[in-house]
């Protein structure tokens, strides 16, 4: 069954000692029996190689355009490999079946020929699509729930053809899988598979195209999106919001699968669930449906980290007897088709055979039996011991268990973990990282807003993710996919605070604060303050170029940080520029405080003579200015304390947000250091409001260094 | 020595030594040929775009010719058909052809799944 898919060549031609399997069983001097179990050697049991022949590397599979490859699975069915590459490119017809012991018939199509007796094909260098779905259609739908159609994916609506992104050979960009005669095709990085790591991420990116504009791809912008989520997220991420066919979440072989149209019938030990654990007849729907035609059906897919970021996933998730021998860390297991023959022989004659068996009961009732209390754990475990022992096969050293995900039991009631990587459910299912069926841009996540994401009711971070098949009622045990990712519920709550409350109301906020200071202005201010010549020197020279500084530099962090923040459509890089020197801005900023700290703290200290300041409410609601205090008011005090506080939350939250990886750690730095800004805003806004405008000659001093003689002993602007 | 023996030996000496250059170097000469040749050969068929007209051939490589009785019940060979200007043992080195077969399995792996023999997915994750 393999070679239906295998294109031949490799362990299609050559045994493991790298002996062409038809010539190897033809020399008589190797003893291989046509059809004998040859020493339960592998590459010969039960095999007819001499008769059969092997499967040479049929490169016409992928280089002949209307190859028919339904032709060349009846022939490898029939046991004709040697003449499936033949029948397959429509040269020739086959009669006759190897595996029924007849001598296959070929009778070629004459017209192919050309007079001079060679053949003139339609070969095509690059592949077609079509021929790559001979084999990646189907099985890319099982686990991955991919579809490949243009009504599922907007690359191949676009007509673009696997290998231009799978590049290999001449073409190829990447020196693992470029150069003449190359065939290793560019390959992504699927968690689940193993072969060929060293060529991950061959393949062309989609940066390359997109950022390129090659084929016409639109160019990409992430207008609003900021660049870290470009780092941590994978595109797929959010331009795979929805799957379009199902895929399976849960494959259950410990049961009997009574669904119509599986074939083989051994396959009826495999019970699958679609991604919302209802069971699905894959078999049946593969049988059933034309290829890129599957049903319809839509689903979130699960997003968990790979190599530090987020990626959709399909993660399988097991349920299997196992059979775990002392010393050894593995699970093996009994052969399926042992443990389908029990199943099928205890339902001929259910109190006779395998009697255990009957206390397995579809407790959820949806369709399929499933194995989930103690008792059918222990019935099941024994029945699999009785079937082996019947067999032959020792258990001395050894026990049957039966496997759940990453634990595994011998009893039903003492279970044991099985160590596993996070974006798994267990070593022993796959995990298929989801790369094809992407939708349009403007569908993507984020498409409108970041609400999309961030928010108490966005999928992403909440939608029900299946943590185990079935409790003791049969149902699924769920999480929210927050918890899976790792993320917190008090960092998702202030998440959500920002995103919904704060995001929206900042810029209404800081307007509002504007029009209490103009309504300030015109109902108390300005205070009319008389500067005369005999002004004195207030401020040093150090001190004004400090307050420079820190002015510069807030002005500076205020209007990076609000408009990165406003949902103005600016490009990823452009936002990315922005906190850049937002960040560079935030360390000066630390600087310039610690030097207001330096030459002011002693200074702000507060007195007796501060609390009338507060009970007068600093003559602010008045036309009076005779409050007499020392070099700075109690505001001038109130306020610097103040904003020491908010400045030590904002230096701390921002060296997280620029330094951290922890994803709990910065959504909580990111929620306050905005909350924070906010109130820093709004506190200077109003300080520079007071010295600016409601006490015009209190600016005057601090760019200048003086202050009204009337008024050098004490009152300054808040 | 005289001196006589000493030109003598001096001259069979050269002699010597420009037979061994001289051979190697037209051994060069040739290396660089063939190179050449494969390189012009290269061309041809990048030139070329698509194969051009060509014999099946059966897997003893003889021609498979039904206009002409030839081998006509046999099956072509993919192998020596394609393989007369491809490079087949490369091609199917890769791991579409390979799948796994022959690659080292990490301890890791190994351990997870001990009857398995390579990482290819033959009997390992489900």
């Amino acid at each position: 069954m393999c070679a239906v898919c295998h294109p031949g060549g490799g362990c299609a031609e050559f045994d493991r000692n790298g002996n062409r399997y038809d010539q190897f069983a033809a020399d008589p001097k190797n003893g291989i029996s046509p059809g004998g179990t040859n020493g339960l050697d592998g590459d010969y049991f039960k095999a007819k190689w001499a008769e059969s022949g092997v499967l040479e590397a049929d490169c016409l599979i992928c280089h002949l355009k209307d190859y028919n490859n339904e032709e060349r699975k009846q022939q490898i069915k029939a046991l004709n490999f040697r003449w499936a590459a033949t029948a397959g490119a429509g040269f020739g017809k086959v009669e006759g079946s190897v595996s029924k012991g007849e001598q296959p018939k070929l009778t070629y199509d004459a017209s192919i020929f050309q007079e001079d007796g060679k053949v003139l094909l339609p070969v095509v260098k690059e592949v077609s699509n079509e021929n790559c779905f001979f084999c990646h259609r189907e099985t890319d739908w099982k686990k991955r729930g991919s579809s490949y159609s243009p009504r599922t994916d907007v690359h191949i609506r676009a007509g673009l053809r696997c290998v231009d992104c799978h590049v290999t050979g001449r073409k190829a960009g990447d020196s693992r899988t470029a150069g003449r005669e190359e065939h290793q095709i560019g390959k992504g990085d699927d968690p689940g598979t193993l072969v060929r790591d060293d060529l991950d991420n061959t393949m062309r990116p989609c940066e390359d195209c997109h950022s390129k504009g090659i084929l016409n791809a639109p160019v990409i912008r992430h207008r609003g999106l900021p660049p870290a989520h470009l780092e941590k997220i994978a595109c797929q991420t959010c331009h795979i919001p929805w799957r379009q066919v199902k895929a399976a979440l849960v494959q259950d072989a410990s049961v009997y699968n009574t669904s119509p149209r599986i074939e083989p019938p051994p396959k009826r030990i495999w019970s699958f669930y679609d991604p919302e654990m209802k069971p699905w007849n894959y078999y049946g729907d593969a049988l059933g449906y034309p290829e890129g035609l599957q049903p319809l059906f839509q689903f979130r897919p699960v997003l968990g980290w790979y190599k530090e970021r987020l990626y959709p996933l399909n993660r399988v998730y097991t349920l299997w007897i196992g059979i775990k021998a002392e010393g050894e860390r593995g699970i093996n297991y009994p052969y399926m088709k042992d443990v389908f023959t029990m199943w099928n022989k205890h339902l001929g004659a259910p109190a006779d055979v395998f009697p255990l068996l009957k206390q397995i009961k579809d407790d959820n009732l949806d369709g399929f039996l499933e194995i989930n209390r103690t008792e059918e754990i222990t019935a099941i475990l024994a029945s699999v011991a009785s079937m082996l022992t019947a067999k032959g096969t020792s258990l001395k050293g050894k026990e049957v268990v039966f496997v759940d995900g990453d634990r595994y039991t011998a009893d039903g009631a003492n279970w044991k973990s099985i160590a596993k990587k996070r974006y798994e459910y267990s070593p022993y299912g796959s995990v298929f990282k989801l790369s094809h069926d992407i939708t349009p841009a403007r569908n993507a996540l984020g498409a409108k807003g970041c609400s999309d994401c961030h928010s108490l009711e966005s999928d992403f971070f909440f939608k029900d993710t299946m943590v185990r098949p079935f409790d003791g009622q049969g149902k699924p045990v769920m999480q929210k996919s927050a918890s899976f990712m790792g993320y917190s519920p008090t960092a998702l709550s202030l998440m959500d605070f920002e995103n919904k409350v704060l995001r929206r109301s900042v810029f209404w906020l800081i307007l509002a604060v504007c029009i209490l200071l103009l309504f300030h202005y015109v109902a108390f201010g300005p205070k009319r303050l008389v500067l005369q010549d005999s002004m004195a020197a207030q401020y040093g020279t150090g001190e004004r170029i400090i307050h420079y500084l820190s002015l510069i530099v807030f002005a500076m962090l205020a209007a990076t940080g609000l408009i990165t923040y406003s949902a103005l459509p600016l490009s990823s890089s452009t936002i990315g520029q922005l906190h850049t020197i937002h960040h560079y801005s935030g360390y000066l900023f630390i600087v310039s405080f610690l030097l207001i700290i330096s030459v002011w703290s002693r200074d702000m200290t507060f007195e007796r003579l501060d609390w009338k300041w507060f009970r007068d409410l600093g003559g602010y609601f008045a036309y009076r200015d005779d409050i007499r205090l020392s070099r700075f008011n109690a505001g001038q005090k109130s306020l610097f304390w103040i904003l020491l506080v908010i400045s030590i939350v904002l230096a701390a939250t921002g060296v997280i947000l620029i330094w951290a990886n922890d994803k709990n750690l910065r959504l909580i730095a990111h929620g306050t250091h905005s909350i924070a800004a906010l109130l820093a805003i709004i506190f200077v806004m109003g300080h520079m409001y007071l010295g600016a405008l409601a006490n015009p000659g209190a600016s005057k001093k601090i760019f200048e260094g003086r202050s009204t003689s009337s008024r050098e002993e004490g009152h300054r602007e808040g | 020595m005289s001196k006589k023996k000493t030109v003598g030996f001096i001259v069979v000496a050269l002699w010597g030594l420009s037979l061994v250059s001289m051979t190697s170097l037209a051994k060069s000469q040739l290396t660089s040929s063939e190179a050449e040749d494969q390189k012009y050969e290269e061309a041809k068929q990048a030139a070329m775009g698509i194969c051009p007209p060509h014999n099946l051939l059966d897997e003893k490589g003889n021609i498979v010719d039904p206009t002409k009785n030839l081998n006509e019940e046999v099956p072509y060979s993919p192998k020596m058909t394609c393989g007369k200007c491809h490079d087949y043992d490369k091609i199917t080195k890769s791991y579409h052809f390979q799948q796994g077969k022959g690659e080292k399995m990490t301890e890791e792996f190994q351990a997870t799944y001990p009857w398995c023999t390579s990482p290819g997915q033959y009997g390992g994750r489900w």
